[in-house]
């Protein structure tokens, strides 16, 4: 009975809406990526990325490849070993696509966004990869439940404005133990449905084959995001 | 090869029999001295204990004037744990020579989980060396062993050397072609060692097979790896390496030199490693220096390790390019079993890629009390950027189950190309929880953020740095009940959040670069008074096997602005309310529909830009009908099947065009919960049908398998679902098959295979030719052995792996890549880059 009288109390509290202070209207995306078993960030990447036009994920893309990304340390003597692979690779066959891209482990989550439609193509040096810096006052939210992995933003955070329409991709890697590299695990292939309206109320999912080679956390199954 | 050579050598040290006793106790049931042949006959359970070996028979025979022992049949030689037999004995106590004759014997060597066996004819063993003729040695339990290292003679000299004389290597193989070809094919099923010689003993110096291989880079040429092991303690090997590369053109330089030394005892230890193989290209020095120092201090339960580690390396043998590094570590750990302390320092500077880290852990848990510290620090050279990140945790548990926890987090931006002085913030978050009576849970949270640089660094209000929403404090409580939990008809739950707080939000405008709210900080008045219900209720027992449930949510923002009473500054409100229901029909069909309500006022306001997103508006009916069929096993089908087709959409109310998501049609097949075969595609519904409007996703289908018998392989074919609706061509977006599964029946000789396959032309039709392997491997079983073939794509490497089961850390490997071909001895050191 006490209960109810708290509740009914709270209740009477109820008024109208009002608008008395001024302040635009906030637009969010908010990503869920569900994975085939629970999500770790320990020693996984899972990266999301954004970019202007469909192609973002070259058909180069396989399995096991190791992973730099921009901005990012990596691994020299690991690079070396891989014949035809150096930093202008990378740039060349991905990042010339890719207008920004979110960085998630260790629970942290950090956004690096290219100075013009894309990163450019003919960085190939260290000093020209590592002048690429994460967004120092990102506000991005991530929680985990079980299996999946929530990410919030402020659409105005990444650069965008209602009604911008955005292609974007995830991948997912194992974690470089000596560096903040990775080495590809999972991956959506690029796809025009693949594909954010940023406009408010709009609400997408899609889903990614399974695959029974990986590790349940690496392995995507399922991706959901809505504009709000 | 060499590791059973290896192995053999210590073996024998733990088999022979020496006849120098000091003591010699003989026992027996009976005692009968023969006084005309001077001959003592021992007869019925005879044992002969010689130091620390006993001899048993059932007679033996000591004649005492030529002081010889002679045994009139099968006797069993005991040394330790080990036994063997000898079908003849003789003793011969003046010249202290031992002959024994049909020796069998099976040996578990320290650390290993097999048995070496060996059989030798005929053995004698002095004082000063132990000859053996006609010996075998096979670590296969086989009746007529799979393989074996057979030796004509061998001698062997206690703690100095033991010697093979015409010996060969029998590795008989039983696939094909081997196993059609009468003979054993030389060099893989039988490999002749005319002479061995292996060093023994306290000073064992041991010469292993070298490395050979050749690096076709330009300047460079053959190069040979020699490693030559001078102290074997606590199971590692210390070792000298000496190595020649060959020098083409403008290069020279051709000799490597290189140390690895293991010492110390179970309480202090450690390695050094070093290498150094400096050459010339044209007038320029080149260096390859690698220095490692590990060094680890066990007392009691604390245990404190450091290591060091310099790489300069202008140009590697397996790889081109140079790498500069120094890696330091120290760590201590104490007692991990009860209040754990664990510290650890960690610096990697890698000279090469202008980066360095730091990074610090401090960690110690109590009974009622954690405490941690962390310090992670990077140096991007190139750009000049220090980012550092610190974090100081302490949690407490006070009696009636208050927690207090508290947290500091520094960050820091160092730009010093761009900015004057360094960016720094501390943030500080301390929560007080504890459960109220009638199981009210109550917090009280504290968040607070300092601006340590103050206003020297101007851009960090522009980049969002100093953007935060201060709790000063935030108390909420909570409750979750259920009621009616007697009567299940009526029974219904609830979960109720109200909090208030007195906030302060500072964030970055353009056209108000200094906007804080409130602008100035006021007492400890609330600002801010939330309220959210939610009801929640389910209903079984229907018709059809239906359930209903139902839920709604009903969610209160009241916000206290600046010269507004309570009631009239912004307020938010929201009702939500959804409701679900699955019905089964007909054995077949199951059908569920939601429908989701969210209604938020257009007037809803919050002066905090913190809680502008928390509330959303909804209005969406989502149906799917799933069509099942599930077989279980029976005597007269004996496999499960389990079939699923899912069709599913929704309509979105607040959507005024497009308002239809996806109709998605998925299709599950699972053969005795191993076999799983999917399809799905879906449809946008949104638009007309026209091949240009791209109304379908990728048809993706996958079949995989995972048993217990370890089958797995995953296929997976993504189509273009348009192209092949619209012109019926199979048009592959992406395609991939992995597979890992055995073939035989006998684990024994079982083959492997492992591979992943990639579809190389994405966008044209399906073809099988399109089909390249990224990654393929063939093991093959052969008792006790294994063989592995492999090829890796990715880093173009092909390879051939042999290794004894029993020894399978010292494989025998030949590794071709681009630029290298390299036989690799026993030593897993071999088959890594010196430098």
């Amino acid at each position: 009975m006490k209960y109810f009288i708290i509740v009914l109390s709270l209740l009477l509290l109820t008024g109208c809406a009002r608008t008395i202070s001024s302040g635009g209207d906030v637009i969010n995306l908010e990503f869920k990526i569900s994975t085939q078993g629970p999500i770790n960030t320990s020693n996984t990447i899972y990266l999301l990325v954004f970019s202007s036009t469909q192609l973002i994920l070259s058909e180069k893309a396989t399995l096991d490849d190791y992973f730099i990304f921009p901005g990012k340390y990596f691994d020299d003597s690991r690079l070396a070993t891989l014949p035809g692979k150096d930093i202008n690779y990378y740039y060349t066959s991905y990042f010339k696509y890719w207008k920004q891209f979110l960085y998630l482990t260790n629970n942290s989550i950090e956004l690096t966004t290219a100075s013009a439609n894309s990163f450019d193509a003919s960085i190939a040096t260290i000093e020209d990869h590592q002048s690429i810096e994460p967004s120092q006052g990102f506000e991005g939210i991530q929680s985990i439940h079980a299996d999946t992995l929530t990410i919030t933003v402020d659409i105005t955070q990444l650069g965008y404005e209602e009604s911008d329409t955005v292609y974007f991709s995830i991948l997912t890697f194992e974690k470089d133990t000596s560096s903040e590299a990775g080495i590809i695990k999972d991956f959506l292939t690029n796809d025009s449905s693949h594909v954010i309206d940023l406009t408010k109320n709009q609400l997408n999912s899609g889903n990614n084959s399974e695959n029974t080679s990986l590790d349940t956390h690496h392995d995507i199954v399922q991706w959901q995001y809505r504009v709000y | 090869m060499m590791s059973l050579f290896y192995k053999i050598s210590i073996l024998l040290l733990l088999c022979s029999v020496s006849c120098l006793g000091r003591s010699m106790t003989l026992v027996s049931d009976s005692l009968v001295f023969d006084d005309y042949l001077r001959r003592v006959d021992a007869t019925g359970n005879v044992r002969l204990i010689l130091d620390e070996a006993t001899i048993m028979g059932d007679h033996l025979m000591f004649y005492v004037d030529d002081n010889m022992v002679i045994s009139s049949g099968n006797v069993l030689i005991k040394r330790k744990d080990n036994e063997f037999n000898s079908s003849s004995l003789i003793i011969n106590l003046d010249e202290k020579k031992l002959h024994l004759n049909d020796i069998k014997i099976g040996i578990t060597p320290f650390g290993q989980k097999g048995k070496i066996y060996i059989t030798i004819k005929k053995l004698i063993d002095t004082q000063q060396r132990k000859k053996g003729y006609f010996a075998r040695f096979t670590t296969c339990n086989a009746i007529k062993p799979h393989y074996y290292l057979s030796s004509w003679r061998f001698l062997y000299y206690p703690d100095k050397s033991i010697h093979l004389f015409a010996s060969h290597f029998r590795n008989d193989l039983s696939f094909f072609p081997f196993n059609i070809i009468p003979f054993p094919v030389p060099l893989i099923e039988w490999i002749p060692i005319p002479y061995y010689y292996y060093q023994l003993g306290k000073r064992k110096i041991v010469l292993n097979f070298p490395t050979i291989g050749e690096k076709k880079n330009s300047g460079w040429g053959l190069f040979v790896q020699n490693k030559l092991d001078y102290r074997y303690h606590n199971d590692k090997e210390s070792s000298l390496f000496l190595d020649w590369y060959q020098a083409k053109g403008n290069r020279s330089g051709e000799w490597g030199y290189g140390l690895h030394h293991y010492y110390g005892n179970n309480s202090i230890n450690g390695d050094i490693y070093f290498y150094n193989y400096d050459y010339k290209l044209g007038n320029d020095n080149k260096k390859n220096l690698t220095y490692k120092l590990n060094q680890e201090l066990s007392f009691k339960d604390t245990t404190l390790k450091a290591s060091y580690s310099l790489v300069d390396v202008d140009e590697r043998i397996n790889s081109t390019g140079s790498s500069h590094s120094i890696n330091k570590s120290v760590s201590l750990d104490h007692s991990p079993n009860s209040f754990p302390l664990s510290t650890s320092y960690k610096e990697n500077r890698n000279i090469s890629n202008q980066f360095q880290s730091q990074n610090f852990i401090f960690k110690k848990d109590s009974l009622h009390q954690n405490s941690s510290f962390s310090l992670d620090k990077k140096h991007y050279a190139s750009t000049n950027r220090y980012t550092t990140q610190s974090k100081l945790s302490h949690s407490i548990t006070f009696p009636f189950n208050i927690n207090i926890k508290q947290d500091f987090n520094f960050k820091e931006y160092d730009y010093r190309d761009t900015e004057s002085s360094p960016e720094q913030t501390l943030t500080y978050a301390s929560s007080l929880s504890t459960t109220l009576p009638h199981n009210i849970a109550m917090s009280v949270q504290m968040n607070y953020l300092y601006d340590l640089d103050q206003d020297s660094v101007t851009s960090d209000i522009k980049s969002g740095v100093n953007n935060y929403l201060y709790k000063l404090p935030e108390i909420k409580f909570s409750q979750n009940q259920t009621f009616f939990k007697s009567k299940p008809i009526y029974t219904f739950q609830t979960n109720s959040i109200a909090s208030l707080g007195n906030y302060r939000e500072v964030r970055y405008f353009a056209d108000d670069p200094d906007y804080s709210l409130p602008e100035t900080l006021n007492v400890l008045e609330p600002n801010m008074y939330f309220f959210r219900q939610k009801f929640s209720k389910s209903v079984a027992s229907l018709p059809a096997s239906s359930k209903l449930t139902f839920s709604s949510t009903y969610e209160q923002y009241i916000f206290k602005n600046e010269h507004k009473s309570l009631f009239e500054g912004d307020a938010q409100y929201s009702l939500n309310y959804n409701i679900a229901l699955t019905s089964t029909f007909l054995s077949f069909i199951k059908h569920s529909s939601s429908y989701s309500r969210q209604h938020g006022h257009k007037d809803n306001n919050s002066p905090f830009y913190a809680f502008k997103k928390s509330l959303s508006e909804s209005n969406r009916l989502t149906e799917k009908i799933t069509l099942f069929y599930n077989k279980k096993r029976s005597i007269l089908f004996p496999f499960t099947l389990d079939f699923n087709w899912d069709h599913s959409t929704s309509y979105n109310w607040l959507l005024s065009s497009n308002p239809y998501s996806n109709y998605v049609s998925k299709l599950t097949m699972s053969l005795n919960k191993v076999y799983k075969l999917t399809a799905q595609s879906s449809k946008n519904l949104n638009r007309s049908w026209k091949k240009d409007n791209n109304l379908f996703t990728p048809l993706m289908l996958t079949l995989s398998g995972k048993t217990k018998d370890k089958l797995n392989f995953n296929y997976s074919l993504h189509l273009n679902m348009n192209d092949l609706v619209f012109d019926q061509t199979y048009i592959v977006n992406n395609s991939d098959f992995n597979f890992n599964f055995p073939l035989g029946k006998n684990p024994d000789f079982q083959w492997k295979l492992k591979g992943y396959f990639k579809y190389i032309e994405p966008g044209k039709a399906l073809q099988l030719k399109h089909y390249q392997f990224q990654k393929f491997s063939i093991i093959k079983d052969e008792h006790e052995r294994q063989i592995e073939i492999g090829y890796n794509k990715t880093i173009k490497e092909f390879f051939f792996k042999f290794h004894f089961k029993m020894f399978s850390k010292d494989p025998l490997i030949i590794r071709k890549t681009n630029n290298v071909v390299k036989f690799e001895g026993r030593l897993n050191k071999k088959s890594q880059e010196r430098f």
